[in-house]
């Protein structure tokens, strides 16, 4: 049955058949339990919900939804990881995975080591390990820490070992779950370049990302699962407007970006709230480029202040904190502890489709150097479809193009 | 099979077993040989010395009959008790990467036969020094060939429990618990530090009457480690061909426990994932 089965799908395709998997919680783990008859109460929920879906070889396909949404379970079952409770998955060819960062690698043993135990892991034999074993670590760009012990390695070094193992392996099927985020961007730029590669040989790439930056440069198509269904597989622009905009109505739980949120300086003068209000004057976090946007900043106070002047700092972050716009300083008047509000309007929206975070600082007059409050990438907001197709990046500077002369 | 394209594997994880357990130490690979080996000194002190005048266990061929039974018995203890935690210690291994997951226990197994084999010099070397005084032709060794027999049917139980063992870990964590103190109760139960008991020495024991001591009896001689302890004897100690009454029970009784670990073992491999 199983010979049949490859005969019927193409190298690197996946064909994925009202696929179920359940989990139950509670199960007994002692011979107490057992022994006492207490039957442990199973709740049993669904993870995967009848998914059928099929990718065609020499797609990226980025895997997109929110935590427990159930797509690591689901490259789990591609992975063979899993057995599902019923369904079919048929992948043609063989399948690599990178679920889970230094799972495989063993803290005592050398980097050199490693590689033959995670290779033979992923079914490699020694004579193609031994072959391969020097392009491992050049790709890595380990060569000189090959026999040093993985437990003196950073992050990103793992990283880095292990995806270039799993490329070594020469897979038609490689599953990729939320690792690479942890290398550094010139690794992850060679990680992507390599995936694009491995893709014009017709080798298929599934991986999750709540990167949404990386999920758009990198996929062609999308599958966004929620609560273990599928609620979209298609075109990526399309996905990931509706994506977007079910996030920002939702409040969003999309993970921050790795700074987070700082709060520091202990002024008088603090900032109590900023609020973005669209075109309407309502608030919102969700924006079209090109539309206006109104920043409003309500400034109060920390310790009783006369009638001074403060000056407040605004600046514009992409998705992984870098800095876009700004600081854009501004001298303000407080006439008294307030509060106060301030009104930032921007005319045209010159940012394209993606998250961004704005910092908001206070400052008293004379001191720049420290602030009376800082909220650092303090704020989040959304920015939906608008703009050319073909202007790619974070900002429209709004130019426009002539020509020939 | 599956299996055979794991050879590699295989090989890995008892390297990395070997290298794991005597790293950074001064004495490296010889730690092996220290602990089995203290522990024969130890007992024939005890066993062999002090008590002999109680329990008759003295005599010159007493040292050898100690060693042979602790080395081997060592093997199925060590074999058993690595390998019931194996699958349970490799838990995140195993939500990443698919792979027979067979081949954790069977690395467990293979590392401890490995230290085995470096045990069994020792024993071949203490059978040629006993061999050596009044020796005749040197045909006298060649039962020596049959150890590779009885270390095949030593494996086979050892691996039979460890797989039964280490599939009931997954489920039940006080396995390991219960397989380290049955092994404490197993080790006086084999003939290890003793010459197996006839069902006269059972039937002489006054507490007993005779319909229970031939009940024991029969449950004693059930313990395939019995018979490979005894195999082994025979071969080293008495250089006789082995007692075939004792291979086929340890060959039955291997078999037995090497279908069922291994039946119980591919029939919930693939829960292994979601229950460590």
């Amino acid at each position: 049955m199983s010979s049949l089965k490859k005969i019927k799908i193409e190298q690197g395709g996946i064909k994925v058949s009202n696929l179920v998997k359940t989990f139950s919680q509670g199960a007994k783990r002692s011979f107490r339990d057992k022994l006492a008859g207490i039957k442990g109460k199973k709740t049993s929920f669904k993870v995967l919900d009848d998914i059928s879906l099929s990718i065609r070889s020499g797609e990226i396909i980025g895997l997109i939804g929110r935590n427990g949404a159930g797509k690591s379970t689901f490259l789990k079952l591609l992975a063979g990881i899993y057995a599902s409770d019923s369904g079919h998955i048929q992948i043609g060819g063989k399948v690599a995975s990178l679920l889970e960062l230094g799972a495989g690698f063993h803290p005592e043993l050398t980097g050199r080591e490693n590689i033959y135990l995670n290779a033979s892991l992923l079914g490699m034999s020694g004579k193609d390990i031994k072959l391969k074993e020097e392009s491992i670590f050049e790709f890595a760009e380990l060569k000189n820490f090959a026999d040093a012990q993985i437990k003196t390695y950073s992050m990103g070094m793992v990283l880095r070992l292990a995806f270039s193992i799993a490329i070594a392996l020469d897979p038609d099927v490689f599953l990729l779950d939320e690792v690479i985020g942890v290398g550094d961007l010139s690794f992850q730029q060679k990680c992507f370049t390599k995936l694009n590669e491995l893709k014009a040989e017709g080798k298929t790439i599934v991986f999750v990302s709540h990167n949404l930056t990386i999920i758009r440069y990198f996929s062609e198509r999308l599958l966004w699962l929620e609560d273990g269904k599928i609620e979209g597989f298609g075109d990526k622009h399309q996905i990931l407007d509706r994506y977007r905009e079910r996030l920002a109505v939702s409040g969003g739980d999309l993970t921050r970006t790795k700074e987070g949120v700082q709060r520091w300086g202990d002024g008088p003068i603090a900032i109590d709230n900023v609020k973005f209000l669209d075109a309407t004057g309502s608030e919102t976090h969700l924006f079209r480029h090109g539309e206006p946007m109104e920043l409003i900043i309500e400034i109060g106070s920390r310790a009783p202040i006369k009638d001074s002047t403060a000056v407040i700092a605004i600046q514009f972050h992409g998705d992984y904190g870098q800095s876009l716009i700004g600081p854009i300083l501004h001298t303000v008047s407080i006439p008294g502890d307030g509060p106060w509000k301030y009104k930032y309007r921007i005319q045209k929206l010159p940012f394209l489709r993606r998250e961004f975070f704005l910092s908001v600082g206070v400052f008293e007059e004379g001191n720049l150097m420290q602030p009376s409050d800082q909220r650092e990438k303090g704020y989040r907001f959304t920015v939906l479809d608008g703009g050319e197709r073909m202007t790619m990046g974070l900002i429209d500077p709004g130019g426009s193009w002539e020509g020939p002369f | 099979m599956k299996i055979f394209e794991y050879t590699e594997l295989l090989k890995n994880l008892i390297l990395r077993d070997l290298r794991l357990r005597y790293r950074n130490t001064g004495l490296g690979f010889l730690w092996s040989l220290v602990q089995p080996l203290t522990m024969f000194f130890v007992y024939y002190a005890v066993f062999g010395v002090l008590l002999t005048d109680k329990f008759g266990m003295g005599g010159t061929t007493y040292p050898f009959l100690l060693i042979i039974g602790l080395f081997a018995f060592n093997f199925f203890s060590g074999g058993v008790t690595k390998s019931t935690p194996s699958i349970v210690q490799a838990g995140g291994l195993l939500k990443q990467v698919a792979f027979p997951r067979i081949v954790l226990p069977l690395a467990s197994v293979l590392a401890e036969a490995v230290h085995f084999l470096m045990m069994l010099v020792i024993l071949i070397l203490a059978c040629l020094l006993k061999w050596w005084p009044d020796h005749g032709s040197f045909l006298e060794l060649l039962p020596i060939l049959y150890l590779p027999v009885i270390l095949f049917l030593h494996l086979m139980i050892t691996l039979g429990v460890g797989l039964l063992l280490s599939t009931m870990n997954v489920f039940y964590r006080d396995t390991e618990q219960l397989a380290n103190t049955f092994m404490t109760v197993l080790f006086f139960g084999t003939p290890v530090l003793y010459a197996p008991p006839t069902l006269e020495k059972f039937q002489s024991l006054n507490f007993l009457n005779e319909k229970s001591a031939e009940i024991i009896h029969q449950i004693y001689y059930l313990n395939p480690m019995t018979h490979v302890i005894k195999s082994y004897r025979d071969v080293l100690l008495d250089l006789s061909s082995p007692d075939l009454m004792s291979l086929a029970m340890a060959f039955g009784l291997g078999l037995l426990l090497l279908a069922w670990g291994y039946c119980v073992f591919m029939k919930s491999e693939s829960r292994f994932a979601e229950e460590v």
